[in-house]
This record gives structure tokens, sequence and C-alpha cells, in this order.
């Protein structure tokens, strides 16, 4: 009110005015530094609410051309039952969605039938050339659930890769996903997810996604960024003779699984499939190729993969390196409370050389490094294997490490 | 007077001097070996005589790479080295005999054959206190001999004196497992 007065009056008046203006304008400017330092803390805190997301492409509208593709049934890695048969339908409608022609399941059942294929996890050549010949089938896909715990917060993990038919099948394209209905809680758990179709739905719309955005085209080489310090190997040895600017193909032979949850061997095999496939300098061979020739040989490992085994596998699928390993732990926890672990071990041998040109070792859990509002805490074993995986195939290119 | 209370002295030195305990090292170096001619080794399965199942290949897993890594030497993968033991015939490949050392060293071409016993693997519980601890023995043998050449052996983790004050729980069980491999290692180089 005294301002108001001042205003036409003396000299003293106008400086009491002055002094109020500034008064005022420190206000201002304090107000404003208060409503940025609080814009500031709420953002803190809404980003502490979400959880790291592990992600797959998103869905781009590019139109697929009318690839034929053949959806094989749903692999169940989970050791638990699971909706397969839904999750399968989901694959095929958004695929129809995204204008793939979709091979229906009577021909499908037909070509299967007659060809005898019993195993559905992997494509070795006569299927692969009994889908194209019989069926005109220019693609397979091959999903495979990881993870589907119904149990508050669900739980679900899922990869998908497509292979080639003809005479020399190929991955095209593989992508996975874990999702847990808490990975992002949002403002009062509004961002939290109840259902795990729910959950399902959204994996494989990402999955379809990028498929449509990068299975047919040039590979998009996601391998660049780093990947955070807490991932990588804990033990390493890289030996010279890799080379960081050659390229090379990688024969997966089955890890060795020590741990209580059934298929981690395939499971890891699978992010390493898809985290090599992620650089330019790795080729991947179809697992079902691999499989077949393990077969064709008669070689059953006993305890990892020998010399003359390497050779023979390498020979016969026409690669540079043999990927073997074994998994101690691939935990995922149920309900809200615990910690996801993950150990594992892998090694490369070279064909020329016949030696072990990488080993390492692994190992994290999901709380590793948060220190915070669960800041950087990683819900599924999925999302951190795959960390890892990548992390790995980092370390394999970088030239002049030889040891950690 | 002075004779008396110089042993009294004399006698309290030697007990106390008795007190102390036997210092032992823990590491074995055969002084007429060549180290530096050992360039391939091979590592057989470890005896577990913990309670934990996997104890035993998840210690010989680090132990693998962590030799690897040094790059001293070359460590056949564990395939090439379990196809030698069926080769060779080797019944007990945790502890084999000196004559299978040879047999099995001859096959896979390497100069040494290390083995290990992880004695101690898991959790140790007082009072409220929790925390990894791990004991653990390596041996390596020479290939040409079958002769002992080398051993050590290291005991990591347990509850300190801050986890008895506080409470909770000491270091991950992976981090005490690297830290005893590692300890065992650096005594082979030194």
């Amino acid at each position: 009110m005294g301002t108001v007065h001042a205003v036409s009056g003396s000299p003293g008046a106008r400086h009491s005015v002055a002094n109020s203006r500034g008064a005022h304008e420190r206000w201002s400017v304090r107000g404003a530094v208060r409503a940025l330092a609080m814009t500031l803390c709420a953002c803190l805190l809404l980003s502490a609410c979400a959880g790291p997301q592990e992600r797959a492409g998103t869905a781009a509208p590019v139109a697929a051309e009318r690839v034929r593709i053949a959806v094989f049934p749903l692999e169940n890695l989970s050791g638990s039952g699971a909706p397969s048969r839904e999750i399968r339908e989901l694959f095929l409608a958004r695929l129809q969605a995204a204008g793939f022609s979709v091979l229906d399941d009577d021909s499908l059942d037909r070509v299967m039938t007659r060809h005898r294929v019993r195993y559905t996890a992997g494509v070795d050549r006569d299927v692969a050339l009994a889908l194209k010949r019989d069926a005109a089938v220019e693609a397979i896909l091959i999903p495979s659930l990881e993870l589907f715990d119904e149990t508050y917060p669900p739980k679900v993990a899922m990869f998908s890769r497509l292979i080639s038919t003809g005479d020399s099948p190929a991955v095209m394209w593989i992508d996975g996903l874990g999702l847990a209905g808490d990975d992002a809680p949002g403002i009062l758990g509004l961002g939290l997810v109840e259902d795990p179709s729910i959950l399902a739905a959204r994996a494989v719309d990402a999955l379809v996604g990028s498929l449509v955005a990068e299975g047919f085209g040039a590979r998009t080489h996601r391998a660049d960024k780093g990947e955070p310090r807490k991932f990588r190997p804990k033990l390493v040895y890289r030996s010279d003779v890799l080379a960081p600017e050659k390229k090379y193909s990688v024969a997966v032979a089955p890890f060795f699984n020590k741990t209580d949850r059934k298929y981690a061997g395939e499971i890891i095999a699978l992010h390493m499939i898809r985290n090599l496939m992620t650089f330019q300098n790795f080729e991947v061979v179809e697992p079902g190729i691999v499989r077949q020739e393990l077969l064709r040989f008669r070689i059953i490992m006993t305890d990892g993969v020998s010399l003359p085994e390497t050779e023979t596998i390498l020979g016969a699928v026409d690669a540079d390196l043999v990927l073997n390993g074994e998994v101690l732990d691939y935990r995922d926890y149920r309900g809200p409370d615990g910690v996801a672990k993950v150990d594992f071990s892998v090694l490369f041998i070279e064909r020329r050389t016949r030696q072990v040109v990488y080993s390492s070792y692994s190992q994290n859990q999901g709380d590793d490094g948060v220190l915070l509002f669960d800041w950087g805490r990683v819900n599924t074993a999925h999302a951190m294997a795959s960390h890892m995986a990548r992390a790995i195939g980092q370390k394999m290119l970088q030239a002049g490490q030889q040891a950690r | 007077m002075h004779t008396s209370l110089r042993s009294l002295l004399l006698s309290v030195l030697l007990l106390s001097a008795s007190c102390a305990p036997t210092v032992t090292s823990s590491v074995y170096r055969d002084p007429n070996m060549d180290f530096g001619a050992i360039q391939a080794v091979a590592v057989m399965p470890f005896q577990n005589l913990s309670r934990e199942n996997v104890a035993a290949d998840r210690v010989r897993d680090v132990f693998i790479n962590r030799l690897l890594s040094t790059g001293a030497v070359y460590v056949l993968p564990v395939g090439e080295v379990a196809r030698g033991v069926a080769r060779t015939e080797i019944q007990a490949p945790a502890t084999p005999s000196p004559e299978e050392i040879v047999k099995l060293a001859t096959a896979l071409k390497a100069q040494a054959v290390f083995t290990g016993v992880v004695r101690e693997y898991g959790e140790v519980r007082s009072g409220n206190s929790a925390a990894g601890v791990i004991s653990l023995s390596v041996q390596m043998m020479e290939g040409q001999t079958g002769k002992t050449v080398w051993t050590a052996s290291s005991t990591k983790g347990g509850i300190g004196f801050w986890d008895r004050l506080l409470g909770g729980g000491g270091r991950p069980m992976n981090d005490v497992t690297r830290d005893a491999v590692n300890d065992v290692i650096q005594r082979l180089f030194k």
C-alpha cells in the first residue's frame, strides 16, 4: 500500500519506490530460482520412479512388401506353463497388420508333417529348403518365450528371430525384450502393469516393430553406444589374434547349464546371438544348422567343446569362431522383492589357430550400482544378460586390450 | 638379586615366545622348477568339499579366466581337458595320480596340470551378521614327472569387525571368489 502512495510523492518517496522495485525484482528472481529448484527436484523424483527399460526397436510404419513368412510354434524356455498359443496368435495378428503374408497353420502343418519336422526351435537346411519349395515361404520367424511370470508385478521376456529359407538359411534378424510390471511405476504408481497379457502384447508389438524396421533392410547396428561399466565382464582374456577390423562368422555351440533354471544355456546362447548380431564384425550361424551338424557327427559334449569338435563344427558350417560357455546362475525373482542374478562365462575358439582367442567371466545382479530410489535397477535377468552380452561383444572388438 | 631378576626375565621371554603361533607359509615352490618354461597348462575339475553344488565349477571358471587374463600361460579349453581325461581314462579327474598327470600332459601337450580343492564356499552367519567366505587351495604338477612344483592356498571373506559391530552382510560371494583366486595366482607369479 505504501508504494502506491509514494508514486506521486517526493524524491524520498521515489527512492522508496526504487527500493521496493529492487526488492520486488529480488523476490521475483528468488521465486524463479525456487520454482526452478522445485521443478528440478520433481523431475529427479519422477525419473527415479522409472526403472531402466530394455528396448527392442519401436514400431515403424515400413511396408513389409507382402513378404511371405512362416511362424513356428512358440519355443517355451520359461520352464513353466505359459499361454504359448495366445502369444503366437498375437504374433500372427501383428505380422499380418504390418503387411506380411503369413503362411496359414494348415499349410505349415502339411509341410511339417510331410518332412517330419519335430524340432521347431531352429531351422536346418532341409526344413529351410522344404518351406521354400513347398510353401514359397521367404523367411521363418521363431518366437521364444524366456519368462512368463504372472505373480505381481508380472514379468515377460521373449526373443524372436527371422531366418531366411532356401539352400543356406541365415539369421536375418533377431531381437529380444524383457519387461516387468514395475519397470516404470510413474507418479502414484499409475504406470504399474498388473496384467501379464498386457506386457506380452507390448513385447510382441515391440518385436514386430523391430522386425518391420530392421528385418529386411540393412542391419542397423545398435552396438555403437558403450554399455555401462557395471555390465562389463569381470575377468577377460583377449588374444591379439582377434582383429577388430575383420569380419567373423560365429557358430554357437550349446552352453552348459549349471543353474537350477531350466533352459538357461539356450537363453544365454540366444542373448549372445542377439547381441553379437548388433556388431558389423559378427555374423552368426543359425543355431538350427549347428545342431544339425552336431547330430550328424554325433558330437556329445561332456564338459565344453574340444579342439577336434571345434574343427568339425567350424568345418561343417564354414565359420571362423566357435562360441561355447557355461551358465552358473540365471535367476529371476517372483513378486515385488528380490533381485535378478546372472552369472556366466564364454569362450571363443578360433578355427585357424585352434586356440582360445577370447574368454571372459561375467556376473551381475539387478541392484548393482543402485544407490538411491532404485535408480538404475534392472528388474529382469533378460535385460541384464542382454547388457552383459553386448559388453562382451564390445570387449572383443577393442583393440589393444589383451587383458584386464 | 640381579641374577634372579635376569633369570626371571629370561623365563618370561621364553614363555611368551612359546605362546606365539607357528608361522608357516601357505605357498610352496619347487626351487628347481623353471616356471618360465611353462607355456600351456590344463586345469582339472576342482574337488568340492563345500556344501554348494556348483562351487568347484564356479571357482575353476574364475581361476581359468584369471590365469588366461594374465597372458603368462595358455590355458587349454575345458572341453579339450575333458577329452584328454576321457582318452587317458582317469577315474578321478579331481585327484589324479602322478602317472595319470604324465599321461594327460602328454596327450594334451601341456607342460603343467593344475588341480584344486574348494574347502569352503558359501555364507557364514554370526548373530545378525552374514558374509560370504571362500577357502581354496591349488596345486601345480609338472607334466613330465607328475611332481607337485607349486601349491598355494587362500581364504577370503568372512565376518569382520565392522560387520559384527554394525550387522548386515559382507561382500558378495563373487567378489570374494575373485579376491581369493587373485591371491592364489599372485603367489604363483611372485
